[in-house]
């Protein structure tokens, strides 16, 4: 017994045992990545050059097809568009929010939790009630003057651009918010103090700060829109046809599995280059950093 | 930093040098007041600080003294008031017109800036050449005793270097006047003591105004020209550190700086030199200097209060000297403190708890429980009125 040197063999077990737990407790999310994620983007790469046969048609149809590029362009220009009004408008939302105090903060807060728990479909219907060609804001033109021509907010670029800001900015706020939330108050003051007008203090205090969240947010919302499908499907055009509702044309209407699937990898692929060129940027930490 | 004369520089040392009415700003408040929603915080504030003074505000949490600071530093804006700094109304100017360094409880650094980034901040808002900003940042940082550490982010320095950076980036354009936010409660007391030192020899190096705001009495007695007790928003009583301790002006301030006797008497007599005051312990008589009253309170019956330091209270005198009143007593407790002791007393016969401060006897007799002689000095004591 005393030859034996408990310690080593206690911490060859523990050692064993330390890394076991770890891969126990991983188990049920990499089996769901694995089942629910890895094997379908395989299958659909994988049906992307095979059917109906094998080669790379599809991928050369998808660049070569002015219809294909045209949605392509359709979805990213529609992406980038409703990133940048959700930054446009949730940043100097989230910072009003910021800056309020008490009762008032609650209330703001109150209101984009609010937004944020109806789903996208009702508002992104309730916009033809507002928009629409009888909707409120047509009829008090009609209302005011009698020679009025409605205007034509819907089915078209702007319709789109409105339902997905209007959807994705409650989600840009709180990303915001947080952000915001974790930068000292006294930081700005002592900008003022120091000589900084308030602008000077915004620019080069407060805004650098929440660069982090600006860049987490307006990526997660890029890549979150290009998958969009509710809101161009009712507020857009024939001309607005986004990328994922010819998918879905091509897959169910016309059983054209094989280009649905190279339309896909091709989507699936801009995410990824979007949310790698994140993480080059700023490094993943950076969501969670506390500075 | 470049008229530094290198001659008298090293002569100087040693020779105290107090900057009066030097490089400093005046600072005159007037009549202040500030309402938040429901509370009155500053509650009729007025204040003449004098060009290169230390001040320091000294209350608990909630009187109001960094409300007061806030304003003059122009980051709250008062309901009612005047502020003028160095001669013109600052009242209604934004703060960075103020020209005003202010040193925060949490120092609030910019993290996102290094240490020489942090310290050069006030003097590229003030657009000055490069060449110049770094000159300037270099010399401030071995002032404040940070070389070094100019290209750190200061979440890679110590809470005390941090201290040293907020302090430098105050002062590094120069300000007439200095605020200065609780900027030593974060800091262990080691390194709380030290700094004091060095926020005050920094002080008479500098000639700059000086408004220090805190809740360590110690802080205020050891650092101040001048302490403005504040309670419930308004002043109890501006006067010197020495003057608030030896001759406290109200009940409130005896028992609120160091520690206080509070022995409850009547005047028995109002003499052209002395008053007359019968308390538990007889009838004393107290010098006209030592009577915080206005004159016209000064009346038979009275009800006031006998403020007795703990010093003042002799453990065992070694011989009969005037003035001294022996007693009795019981000691229930013995609190050894390092360079003193404390003793908490029950004279015999009494009912009243005295507090001491002597040395503990080496022939260890002077414990819990035995007996003392103890000497009251009532030419010390000081009256005050019986109500706050």
């Amino acid at each position: 017994m005393s030859e034996f040197s408990p310690t080593k063999a206690d911490s060859k077990a523990f050692r064993a045992l330390r890394l076991e737990p770890g891969l126990i407790w991983l188990m049920p999310g990499l089996v769901i990545i694995a089942l629910l994620f890895v094997v379908p983007i395989v299958l659909i790469v994988w049906a992307s050059v095979t059917d109906p046969v094998p080669g790379l048609g599809h991928y050369a149809q998808t660049f070569g097809d002015p219809l294909y590029r045209k949605v392509l362009i359709n979805t990213i220009v529609s992406a980038i568009g409703a990133t940048i009004g959700c930054l446009a408008i949730g940043y100097p939302t989230a910072y009003a929010i910021y800056r309020a105090s008490g009762r008032l903060r609650m209330v703001m807060l109150g209101i984009v939790l609010f937004s944020y728990a109806v789903g996208t479909v009702p508002r992104t219907f309730s916009w033809i009630v507002v928009l629409g060609d009888h909707g409120i804001i047509n009829s008090l033109g009609h209302f005011l003057s009698s020679d009025f021509q409605p205007v034509p907010f819907l089915y078209n670029q702007f319709g789109v651009l409105v339902g997905m800001i209007h959807v994705l900015l409650p989600f840009m706020t709180l990303l915001l918010l947080g952000s915001m939330a974790r930068v000292n108050p006294n930081l700005e003051a002592a900008a003022r103090t120091l000589g900084a007008s308030r602008t000077k203090a915004f620019l080069t205090i407060f805004l650098p700060l929440t660069r982090p969240g600006v860049l987490a947010g307006a990526m997660l919302i890029f890549v979150y829109s290009l998958g969009f499908y509710i809101v161009p499907a009712v507020l857009g055009g024939a001309a607005n046809t986004t990328i994922v509702m010819e998918i879905r044309d091509l897959a169910l209407r016309l059983g054209r599995w094989g280009l649905a699937s190279a339309l896909s990898a091709l989507i699936m692929a801009v995410s990824i280059i979007g949310a790698a060129a994140y993480v080059r940027v700023t490094g993943l930490s950076n969501v969670y950093a506390r500075e | 930093m470049s008229d530094v004369h290198d001659i008298g520089d090293s002569l100087s040392i040693d020779r105290p040098q107090i900057v009066e009415g030097g490089i400093g700003a005046r600072v005159r408040i007037q009549s202040l007041f500030k309402d938040f929603a429901e509370v009155r915080a500053v509650d009729n504030f007025s204040l003449d600080v004098n060009a290169g003074e230390f001040v320091s505000f000294l209350g608990a949490s909630g009187s109001g003294k960094s409300t007061v600071l806030r304003i003059v530093a122009g980051l709250e804006e008062p309901t009612s008031g005047n502020v003028i700094i160095g001669g013109t109304d600052a009242t209604k100017l934004p703060p960075e017109l103020r020209d005003i360094g202010m040193v925060f409880q949490d120092y609030a650094l910019f993290p996102h800036m290094t240490v020489a980034q942090n310290i050069g901040f006030p003097l590229r808002m003030r657009l000055l050449p490069g060449r110049e900003i770094a000159a300037k940042v270099e010399s401030v940082m071995r002032l404040v005793g940070i070389e070094g550490l100019g290209t750190r982010k200061p979440s890679q320095i110590s809470g005390g270097q941090q201290q040293r950076v907020a302090l430098a980036r105050a002062i590094v354009f120069d300000p007439k006047l200095l605020l200065l936010d609780e900027p030593l409660s974060a800091l262990d007391k080691n390194l709380r003591e030290q700094m004091k030192s060095e926020v005050k020899s920094l002080h008479r190096r500098l000639g700059v105004t000086i408004v220090y705001v805190t809740h360590d009495q110690s802080e205020a007695l050891a650092l101040s020209d001048r302490v403005v007790v504040m309670r419930h928003g308004h002043i109890v009583d501006v006067d010197s550190p020495e003057r608030l301790y030896r001759l406290p002006a109200t009940r409130y301030i005896a028992g609120f700086i160091g520690e206080a006797n509070l022995i409850d008497g009547r005047i028995e007599r109002a003499g052209p030199d002395t008053i007359t005051v019968d308390c538990i312990f007889g009838k004393w008589e107290i010098p006209r200097s030592q009577v915080r009253l206005n004159p016209d309170q000064i009346s038979a019956q009275k009800m006031v209060v006998i403020v007795l330091r703990p010093e003042e209270l002799l453990i065992e005198p070694a011989s009969q000297q005037p003035n001294i009143q022996l007693l009795e007593c019981t000691i229930s407790e013995v609190l050894y403190n390092g360079s003193f002791t404390q003793f908490d007393l029950r004279p015999k016969g009494l009912d009243i708890r005295l507090h001491a401060r002597g040395q503990l006897g080496h022939d260890g007799r002077l414990g819990a429980g035995a007996t003392a002689r103890v000497g009251l000095r009532a030419d010390r004591a000081v009256v005050v009125d019986s109500e706050d």
